[in-house]
């Protein structure tokens, strides 16, 4: 869906994004991480025609951001990190009017505000200034407003900062139906335990440069060269421990109460075999399961914080 | 949480689907979402009608104080059209342009053209829309305002058409100074340059709506028959307010558009344009003068243009990779285009292209026989296309010089001080020497200003220090002229050669 191809940006002597290169698939929710100044918002503004790549180029959905910008806009709607409200116009005239301004009109601009108000649960604001809103109902205007023209893609620059538990989850949940619709959606967020739960793959930066891209299993495979199992047990883990440590592919065994952790470093068969070998054992195993990858762990490993 | 937006508008629901829906609605598809917009944002805006509200005050004001001053010495409708257009001006070129700069710069604020940029709507089609609206509130004032302006005229002593051109040059005026406030406006995304636009933004209201108060004064006072230099002198008015109408909405749109998008084309061509209008309307009014005008055009429009060049001459150099992609595939198109595709060398094209063609029809209207143009405006005209040839060769040479990002600025500081150094270098000399500036040598060759200006002294004062040297003068100039063409021919097939790879690229 989204091809980023070489893409440098520079402001001056600081080069903002240096030689970026990545590709989301289609139908996919992909997390845009790395710390502040890492190019993130450049990458997502080039991508979304608002900003021009010294060199390199952005292609989505087959269609260049260089070459046919229109025919991107189209595709791709884009959340910018701040919300601008217009004075003395409410909630359904503002979306009436990017409904206009993305070129709809008649029967299907009315349905269209119609069905992105239900959506974004607006219906109550409607007649309500948008610069009265809440920090939570400006952002699901300003969601709202970028569904209009029903993109494929969707460019979300840090749409929860700001937001409360309960926006920050109402939000995560639209995100949810949205990837559920089959939209592609790249999202930027410093939460990155949101991104965790909503994000199929994940792309991160560190001084405009790539560190990772990939499916997060992907990612995590490549950023360990081990997987870490934890084993519950009915009553102590201490003969438990003795077991592990004597199966091949285990290494660092740790034992806290009934629960014993380890890493693994073969495969998903001899993985099975293991289980198969303790419960033959006479292992009263309650709970067996491989700890999922931490997108907080990857970006800790991954990044060194600097700043630029 | 509802349905999906996408799955909600099944795609056989077309745009022409206009059934069910009011008339209003389906005219207002037609029109700038801008512009409608701009009209709700008014409407429910306190402050328009706090406005309304003054006006009508002022209004009952002035028809008061008519009716108790109506035993003294009363001058009919004319007494009572001065103070009508005394509080309707003021509304339509302070209160009316400062709206339109204030909308402009809450459009750039938090991003908010960003999101604009992303739909459908472009930098031109924005300005426009916003344009629109200043003319309709403007009509919206005119119309609460006709009433009294009706009462004017039944009360005698002032004429309708005296009326209609009044209401028509505010109106007009009105217009210029909203463009001038969205120009302004749109400067603004310059943070250093905010303040300084809002100070000059508000000055030059002020004094545009003391100039029109005065001058509005004065044409209702002074009423007695339009005279046919009036007429000429009012259209000649009326296409300058369209021409900065016109000149300003480019700008606004100009810094609406990244850098790296064509900003260059509108400004290059415009200049052409309105040479081509200046021309037609010399023809139309005053055709036996046109010789003279065509010199005195070639000698304004080579100067006044100035700020065309430097925009031009100072720019990156190479096409950037969005507009490498505008290129015409035609290679005779895109041959034709060279001088107004952006970048430097390509300026320095649209520069020879503007003179010659200043140049080549100044030549061409003193074919005419009707009059003899006077030798020292023919030379004034001719010294200037070379004159800004010539430094206009210098700028471009300062600006391949500097790197970065304050370039431009460096470029034009050099130009600047050479400039400078021409003009008080020789100068200087001169007092060193015999102690006073006063006669024209060679060594002044390269100040425009004690060249031209000593000829003119001499010519119409019968002073000064020009000797009629004109021809002379005017050889040694071109000459300086032709050895820095040759010396920027490379710069300028560059700027040929990049066009045509292009187009060849686009051909694939």
């Amino acid at each position: 869906m989204l091809e980023v191809r070489d893409l440098v940006r520079t402001y001056g002597k600081v080069c903002a994004v240096d030689r970026l290169s990545f590709a989301m698939p289609r139908g996919q929710v992909w997390g845009f991480i790395g710390p502040n100044g890492a190019g993130k918002t450049t990458t997502m503004r080039i991508a979304a025609t608002l900003d021009l790549p010294d060199s390199g180029d952005a292609v989505v959905d087959g269609m260049s951001a260089l070459v046919e910008p229109r025919e991107v806009r189209r595709r791709v709607g884009f959340m910018a990190d701040q919300f601008a409200p217009y004075p003395n116009l409410t909630v359904r005239p503002y979306l009436d009017f990017f409904a206009r301004a993305y070129g709809l009109s008649g029967r299907r601009r009315v349905r269209t505000v119609d069905a992105v108000v239900g959506f974004c649960g607006l219906q109550e604001f409607e007649a309500r200034p948008t610069t009265g809103l809440s920090k939570g109902m400006g952002q699901r205007l300003h969601l709202a407003k970028t569904l209009l023209h029903d993109p494929k893609l969707l460019i979300l620059d840090e749409p929860t900062a700001g937001l409360d538990p309960r926006a920050r989850i109402e939000f995560r949940s639209l995100l949810g139906e949205l990837a559920a619709a089959g939209k592609s959606v790249l999202i930027s967020s410093h939460i990155l335990s949101e991104l965790q739960e909503a994000c199929d793959g994940v792309v991160v930066l560190e001084r405009g440069r790539i560190v990772v891209a990939g499916s997060i299993a992907e990612v995590a495979r490549g950023l360990r060269a081990h997987r870490t199992v934890r084993v519950r047990l009915l009553g102590p883990g201490e003969a438990a421990e003795q077991f592990f440590l004597t199966q091949p592919s285990v290494e660092r065994v740790s034992t806290a109460g009934s629960e014993v952790a380890f890493d693994y470093t073969g495969d998903d068969d001899g993985l099975a075999t293991m289980l198969g070998r303790a419960l033959a054992q006479g292992l009263r195993v309650v709970e067996f399961r491989l700890e999922a990858a931490n997108l907080e762990d990857i970006f800790l490993q991954m990044t060194k914080g600097r700043l630029q | 949480m509802s349905e999906i937006p996408g799955e909600a508008v099944p795609a056989d629901v077309a745009p022409s689907g206009h059934d069910h829906l009011p008339f209003a609605e389906r005219v207002s598809d037609r029109v700038n979402p801008i512009f409608l917009r701009e009209m709700q944002q008014a409407f429910n805006a306190r402050s328009f009608l706090g406005v309304i509200g003054v006006v009508l005050a002022a209004i009952l004001l002035i028809g008061l104080m008519v009716a108790l001053g109506a035993d003294r010495a009363f001058e009919g409708g004319r007494q009572v059209f001065i103070p009508v257009m005394m509080v309707l001006v003021p509304v339509m070129t302070m209160v009316l342009p400062m709206q339109a700069f204030n909308s402009m710069q809450h459009e750039l604020r938090e991003g908010a053209v960003d999101q604009l940029l992303m739909s459908e709507l472009t930098p031109g089609r924005i300005v426009r829309g916003k344009m629109m609206a200043a003319g309709l509130l403007a009509l919206i004032f005119v119309a609460v305002f006709a009433p009294m302006l009706a009462v004017t005229y039944l009360l005698r002593g002032i004429d309708v058409g005296t009326i209609v051109i009044c209401i028509g040059f505010t109106l007009l005026f009105a217009l210029a100074a909203s463009s001038v406030g969205i120009a302004m406006g749109a400067v603004t995304l310059i943070k250093p340059l905010q303040h300084l636009a809002r100070l000059g933004v508000s000055l030059a209201l002020a004094g545009l709506t003391i100039g029109v108060m005065g001058s509005l004064y004065q044409v209702v006072r002074e009423l007695s028959g339009m005279r046919s230099s009036d007429v000429e002198g009012m259209i000649a008015t009326a296409a300058a307010l369209v021409v900065g109408i016109v000149l300003m909405n480019l700008v606004a749109a100009a810094v609406l558009t990244h850098p790296y998008e064509n900003r260059s084309t509108s400004f290059r061509v415009f200049p052409f344009a309105v040479t081509g209008i200046a021309y037609a309307m010399a023809w139309w009014l005053a055709p036996r003068d046109v010789p003279e005008f065509a010199a005195v055009w070639t000698l304004v429009a080579s100067a006044g243009a100035v700020p065309f060049y430097l925009g031009a001459l100072t720019e990156e150099r190479t096409l950037s990779p969005r507009v490498r992609t505008l290129v015409p595939k035609n290679r005779l198109l895109a041959l034709l285009s060279v001088p107004f595709l952006p970048g430097s060398d390509r300026g320095l094209w649209f520069v020879l292209l503007f003179l010659a063609t200043l140049g080549a029809s100044f030549l061409a209207a003193s074919v005419v026989p009707t009059l003899v143009v006077p030798d020292v405006v023919a030379f004034a005209a001719a010294g200037a296309l070379n004159y800004v040839w010539i430094w206009a060769c210098v700028l471009r040479w300062a600006r391949g010089q500097a790197r970065g990002q304050r370039a431009r600025i460096r470029a034009l500081a050099v130009t600047l001080a050479l400039l400078a150094l021409a003009c008080a270098g020789p100068a200087i000399y001169d007092l060193a020497a015999s102690g006073e500036v006063d006669t024209w040598g060679w060594h002044h060759l390269l100040n425009p200003f004690f060249t031209m200006g000593s000829e003119f002294r001499r010519h119409i004062l019968g002073s000064g220090s020009g000797d009629g040297r004109w021809w002379e003068i005017l050889t040694a100039l071109a000459s300086i002229s032709a050895v820095l063409l040759l010396l920027r021919a490379p710069g300028l097939v560059r700027g040929v050669r990049e066009v045509l790879e292009a187009s060849r690229a686009r051909r694939g």
